[in-house]
């Protein structure tokens, strides 16, 4: 399977680099994926996510490129923001390529970017992905076509959440690599909403990274709703870089998913930085969800916390691996890490793993994961009020995951996000 | 006018049999106190009523506004206009009390084929029954009973139950936890509440709450079953007497 995608690149080479100046990341990305191929379930890091079906197809290339899809806009009940990026499996959508802003702002489709700012994205390009860690990111970056780019200059503020939508909905099996860049340049602060899913027909496989680069004091929110439907396979990585007294904070709700991965890497860079990775999600049917947090305090007196939470019913699958490195230097550290999770049914499974490496001594950190049944008292309180056993079960389940995003400012996504946590509970 | 009928009510929990044929009538417009020692089945036929799971009916019958309460489930009881006052209220994390109370709210004008309640409408109801009870805006915004001291959950079912008006009140060790103003003002709040067409069934170890609530029946309750019943005056007797000597008497 290795030979059909070097097949498969050196057929579509011209293709991929129209001019982009990426040859060389190009083929350095597919000389790692050749020598580390897909990983198998006997590597660690691999034993809660299976690539079997990704193996067992030939993915095309996919370069239909699409017109916003307005229809799209209707399901997200007041999310809409003046600046929006519209991708449809995987193209950006070319009624909307580029925008820059007099502040110096530049967001837009990472191709139109790469053409016309050469210099401007290159400086970024594999930078946080510098090793290409495994197969699937060293694919990434042979195959790489699209994806949205985000340019904060110092001192910035943008005022409104960025909205980037990504829908997939393919009815043959095709490849959808994107690759993402967010700089904050000092200072710089800014919130990108996320709105990231699938219908039930599809069957594109999407292998995604986001390089994200905070300068010092610079501030980066993403508030991330995945909900894909179908067959949909997804392995989302991303790898952020914070300079000293950044802030970067996480918040991923997860509906469902028929094969999904996250992937989080945190490098924390210079002192007094903050990450805050947070992850709620419902699962139920033969729901797969794999997520992973590797943060790496390299230095002093930052802090990071982990707080993610499940539901399962149906005979879904979840698991949660949080890695925190405390390198030797790094005194300091407050590192937190919490992994609560509710199964409602025998044949559903979670599996959560804490993995601490500390190598300093003046070290905070703690882990704490838990796996429980509806609380039978509480259920009780709230039908003895007049609540019907399935309207209290979901009250109860809704607010258990949605305490993870309890600092999220945001109301409006945390409107979306718990109606579809409801939406999905109340199906079952 | 006849509100809940209790004939020869027999409760069993882990198998042991905990009310050994309960017998209570109960009329709209009155107010009725069940005193006892510990362990005589009080909190049980409060649970047993409202239907909480594990308890477990093995004889008798329970007419509720001329209805089986038995065959009801745990939320058609409470939608009938059965509350019980909880002697340990249940803490909730991340469902805020607010919106609790809309929902609890809104499920009984739907049970009643009502439109759910208006914004403004909610609002006045909730600041009548919080300025009734004397709870702050501060705990109505908190989830519900999180983080509430023993006074504050006590009261908070209180607030509930003006909120929701139901026919019949269960409350059960009302005064457990309530510092004497807290008491009383509760006791006042209920006292407010009381009108000819509700009644109320107080679970209460001690006298001391009677003094507040004055109740038109009292019945001492052993082993299972009312052993004794009386006025206002037996409360006070009982406080004098202790129950040995009471129950001696039978």
């Amino acid at each position: 399977m290795i030979d059909y995608y070097k097949e498969l690149f050196e057929k579509n080479k011209e293709n991929l680099e129209s001019g982009l100046q990426l040859e060389q990341i190009r083929q350095q990305g597919l000389k790692d994926f050749v020598r580390m191929g897909f990983p198998g379930n006997k590597m660690e890091k691999w034993k809660n996510f299976s690539t079997k079906s990704i193996q067992k197809n030939r993915y095309e290339l996919n370069s239909i490129e699409e017109r916003t899809k307005l229809d799209f806009f209707s399901k997200l009940s007041g999310l809409e923001s003046p600046n929006t990026i519209i991708f449809n499996n995987g193209h950006c959508s070319y009624d909307f390529q580029i925008e820059e802003s007099k502040n110096g702002v530049i967001f837009g489709s990472i191709k139109a970017v790469l053409a016309k700012y050469p210099e401007k994205v290159l400086k970024y390009f594999n930078k946080a992905n510098k090793q290409n860690l495994n197969g699937f990111n060293a694919m990434n970056s042979a195959f790489a076509q699209d994806g949205f780019f985000l340019y904060v200059p110092e001192n910035i503020k943008i005022d409104f959440p960025v909205l980037v939508t990504q829908n997939y909905n393919i009815d043959s099996y095709q490849l959808i690599n994107n690759r993402n860049i967010i700089v904050l340049e000092d200072d710089a602060s800014c919130e990108i909403v996320q709105i990231e899913s699938s219908e039930v027909g599809n069957k594109a496989f999407a292998n995604n990274i986001t390089e994200s680069f905070l300068g010092q004091n610079a501030q980066l929110t993403i508030n991330k709703l995945q909900k894909y439907l179908g067959n949909t396979i997804v392995i989302e990585s991303s790898f952020t870089k914070q300079k000293s007294g950044s802030n970067y904070s996480c918040n991923i709700a997860t509906i469902g998913g028929n094969k999904l991965r996250n992937d989080i890497h945190v490098k924390l860079e210079g002192t007094n930085c903050f990450a805050n990775i947070n992850g709620g999600f419902v699962l139920d049917e033969n729901n797969e969800v794999d997520n992973n947090v590797y943060i790496d305090h390299a230095t002093p007196d930052c802090d990071s916390n982990q707080n993610f939470k499940g539901i399962l019913d149906g005979k879904s699958k979840g698991a949660f691996t949080g890695y925190v490195l405390v390198r030797q230097d790094s005194q300091r550290t407050n590192a937190y890490q919490s992994n609560n999770n509710i199964v409602l049914s025998e044949k559903a499974n979670i599996s959560t793993n804490p993995f601490l490496e500390i190598y300093a001594d003046d070290v905070k950190c703690s882990h704490g994961a838990s796996i429980g049944r509806l609380d039978q008292n509480a259920m009780f309180y709230l039908r003895a009020r007049g609540l019907s056993e399935e309207k209290s079960k979901e009250l109860l389940l809704s607010a258990f995951a949605m305490e993870v995003f309890k600092d999220v400012t945001n109301t409006k996504f945390k409107e979306v996000v718990s109606k579809e946590i409801e939406n999905k509970l109340l199906k079952d | 006018m006849e509100l809940i009928k209790i004939r020869d009510l027999h409760v069993n929990i882990d198998n042991k049999e905990i009310l050994k044929g309960f017998d209570l009538n109960i009329n709209r417009g009155e107010v009725h106190a069940i005193m006892g020692p510990n362990g005589t089945g009080k909190s049980t036929l409060a649970s047993a009523l409202v239907g909480k799971p594990d308890y477990e009916v093995t004889k008798g019958e329970v007419i509720f506004k001329g209805k089986d309460l038995l065959e009801m489930e745990i939320e058609e009881r409470a939608l009938e206009g059965l509350f019980l006052a909880f002697q340990y209220p249940v803490e909730i994390p991340g469902v805020s009390m607010i919106n609790f109370m809309k929902t609890v709210v809104d499920a009984r004008r739907e049970y009643r084929k009502e439109e759910p309640i208006s914004p403004v409408d909610f609002l006045k109801l909730v600041k009548r029954s919080s300025e009734l009870v004397g709870i702050s805006d501060k705990m109505k915004g908190r989830a519900v009973n999180e983080g509430f001291s023993g006074g504050e959950k006590k009261k908070n079912e209180i607030f509930q139950m003006a909120m929701l008006q139901p026919d019949l009140a269960i409350l059960d060790e009302l005064d457990s936890g309530l510092d004497i103003d807290s008491l009383k003002q509760v006791a006042e709040a209920i006292n407010k509440l009381r009108n000819e067409n509700n009644a109320f069934l107080i679970i209460t170890h001690y006298q001391r709450l009677l003094d507040y609530i004055v109740p038109d029946f009292v019945h001492i309750m052993n082993d299972g079953k009312i052993v004794k019943s009386g006025d206002k005056d037996l409360a006070k007797e009982l406080e004098s007497k202790g129950y040995d000597d009471i129950m001696g008497l039978n």
